[in-house]
């Protein structure tokens, strides 16, 4: 956990850092403060200690014996032999450390003799590391709690937050049902994350069903006068007409034709985003296969091209009639489009479909705005908006088709159609 | 997707109306049957803890709707309901409140082949749906495929063995096929603990809580699993 999630670290480094810290402090002046402290016991007795000798000394004129654990030696008055480590010391209170071990000594000169009072501080220093050992232990056992305890608080803090991200990032999924997050967290910060987070996807909900309801209203204003324009071309061509009118005529006709099939595409599209991509009647691919074949097939052979389409293997699953058409008819609008001389193939498979021709191919530069709307290609021929391959794209996003472009090595471009396993 | 769509069991087919109606009044009567369902929707509140209180759960298969007044006790939860049969959500949506149906959303679903999208919800809750299948590749098709439509837990019921029913269910059909009867009555299997935890990681699934119906006893196990990450 520790290394997924910095932020998890970040508390719990800082729970260890400042317990380290705070009991680093207190272990430091512990052991200060017992130094201190038993230097200046030490030193008190020491004193009191040799001011009994001065007195003793004084008024019997003898050297006193010690029952504490503390050695005196007077050098001009005793046979007893000065320890080598003592040999150097001044007058008053110090601290002498030798190989033998360490001593706070005292030094008086009383009547002219010199009186060395020594304490071996060996009984002391093992107290004294004992107590050492307990401080170390507490302050290891201190930050060893601190991140435990740390790492508890991360958790209880960071898991509700990575929960939460986890449940936002899926709501686009039934946007429509998407419950509120909000209720699952407490009135805390994260409550009011959760709360904005409902907002914003209450937002995004109402602004999806506005474009929805756009699309689908405006598809559907437009279909009527189509038709008018499509029946009173119709009309038109029957009566007398010179050669260029019947032209303009027909090509008015064929432009209605073409942005009706649009507006049912964009229609569909809306209709299938609200109904959950729920088709009424379906056909196999097969059956659209042989139904755009009869109508680009004449297309294709009237510009000069070779038409040729084949089904290299079945499957009786069933597509979105419409949705199907558009993605198919376009291909090969487009390969139309696109090719001077050649011929067009389309070929189905029992996955899926492919539409190769013997074009141009596709420039190395324009394969990056390929799918995006609006943008034809520089040797794009007749006319055309360059919303077909956009559409191709979005009606594949949409069903869950992939899409993908490539150049045949014998020059020309395939595009081929996978509509799922 | 094809391959799983033709799976179809036996056992699902029986499931008409009349079949329908009995089985919603199968947990109403007498005591031991109630106390049951009551230890039934015990485990099951359980395991929705375990999960983390999911808010957007599939109930499949959702029978006739037993367990949804126990989803929609927590107040935002958002309830989907599949059958493989129309009879038992038409059975489902009369036989439940109407406050409780007014808030599930019920369609007809295989759980082979469930028509959500990816990590659609947060949790899938089936109940009494794994211990009818007996075919371990059927039963990693449908852990699969609840690894698809979930996005972090599902909570599953079955027959484990490693009790003392199990143990003389084992006995019984020993001392039956040793008589020459037939084993025509077998809808139901009893799964050993490792091979269908085994199953379980296959899939993709982290067992997060198991709980025993009545430990050492009864078959019946509520496991509830995430997925691995």
């Amino acid at each position: 956990m520790l290394e997924k999630q910095p932020l998890a670290r970040r508390i719990v480094l800082s729970f260890a850092l400042l317990t380290a810290l705070t009991c680093g402090i207190f272990a430091w002046g512990v052991i200060a403060v017992v130094h201190l402290v038993e230097d200046d016991l030490i030193g008190e007795e020491l004193r009191a200690e040799m001011a009994e000798v001065e007195t003793v000394f004084v008024k019997e004129g003898r050297v006193p014996d010690l029952a504490g654990g503390s050695t005196l030696y007077v050098p001009s008055l005793q046979a007893r032999a000065l320890p080598p480590a003592l040999a150097g010391v001044h007058a008053g209170y110090q601290e002498v450390t030798g190989e033998a071990g360490a001593w706070y000594v005292l030094v008086s000169e009383i009547a002219g003799q010199r009186f060395i009072l020594a304490r071996n501080q060996d009984a002391f220093e093992a107290r004294e590391q004992l107590l050492y050992r307990v401080v170390i232990a507490g302050f290891f056992l201190a930050v060893a709690l601190a991140l435990l305890i740390g790492r508890l608080t991360a958790r209880r803090v960071i898991d509700p937050v990575v929960r939460l991200a986890s449940q936002v990032r899926n709501r686009n999924q039934l946007l429509p049902l998407a419950p509120s997050l909000a209720s699952d967290y407490g009135d805390d910060e994260l409550g009011q994350l959760a709360r904005a987070f409902d907002q914003a996807m209450d937002q995004l909900r109402a602004a999806v069903e506005r474009e929805r309801l756009f699309t689908s209203d405006v598809s559907h204003e437009l279909r009527t006068p189509l038709m008018i324009i499509g029946t009173s071309g119709e009309l038109l061509a029957r009566a007398e007409l010179g050669p260029r009118e019947r032209r303009q005529v027909e090509r008015i006709g064929k432009a209605a034709d073409d942005m009706r099939g649009l507006v049912d595409t964009f229609l569909q599209l809306a209709r299938a985003q609200s109904a959950g991509g729920n088709a009424g009647e379906a056909v196999t691919l097969a059956e659209v296969a042989a139904e755009q074949a009869a109508y680009w097939g004449e297309e294709i052979r009237n510009r000069g091209l070779a038409f040729h389409w084949q089904v290299d293997g079945e499957s009786q699953r069933c597509w979105h009639p419409t949705l199907l058409r558009v993605v198919m008819g376009n291909l090969l609008r487009n390969a139309l489009h696109y090719t001077e001389h050649g011929e067009i193939r389309l070929i189905v498979e029992a996955d899926g479909f492919r539409v190769e021709d013997t074009g141009p191919g596709i420039p190395e530069t324009e394969r990056e705005t390929l799918f995006q709307p609006f943008v034809r290609g520089s040797r794009a021929r007749g006319e055309g908006l360059g919303l077909g391959l956009s559409l191709v794209k979005r009606v594949c996003e949409q069903q869950g088709w992939t899409i993908s472009a490539s150049n045949l090595t014998s020059g020309g471009s395939r595009f081929e159609i996978l509509l799922g396993q | 997707m094809s391959a799983q769509q033709s799976i179809q069991l036996e056992f699902s087919r029986k499931y008409d109306s009349a079949h329908a109606w009995q089985y919603f009044r199968k947990h109403q009567d007498g005591i031991a049957r109630r106390l049951s369902n009551l230890r039934d929707q015990q485990l099951a509140r359980r395991a929705l803890a375990i999960a983390g209180e999911p808010g957007l759960v599939l109930d499949l298969p959702c029978g006739a709707g037993r367990f949804w007044p126990l989803l929609a006790e927590k107040a935002n939860r958002v309830i989907l309901a599949a059958d493989n049969s129309p009879h038992m959500i038409d059975v489902a949506r009369r036989s439940q409140p109407p406050e409780v149906v007014a808030r599930v959303h019920a369609f007809q679903a295989s759980a082979f082949n469930i028509d959500l999208g990816d990590a659609a919800v947060d949790s899938i809750f089936c109940m009494r749906l794994l211990h009818h299948i007996a075919e371990p590749a059927h039963r990693l098709a449908m852990l699969r495929e609840f690894h698809r439509v979930t996005r972090d837990t599902l909570i599953v019921s079955l027959w484990v063995d490693g009790n003392f029913k199990s143990w003389r269910r084992k006995r019984l059909e020993t001392q039956r096929a040793a008589r020459g009867g037939s084993s025509a009555n077998q809808n139901r299997f009893v799964v050993a603990r490792s091979v269908i935890e085994g199953e379980f990681a296959e899939a993709g699934f982290n067992i997060i809580g198991a709980q025993d119906f009545l430990p050492g006893y009864a078959m019946w196990r509520v496991c509830t699993l995430r997925k691995a990450s």
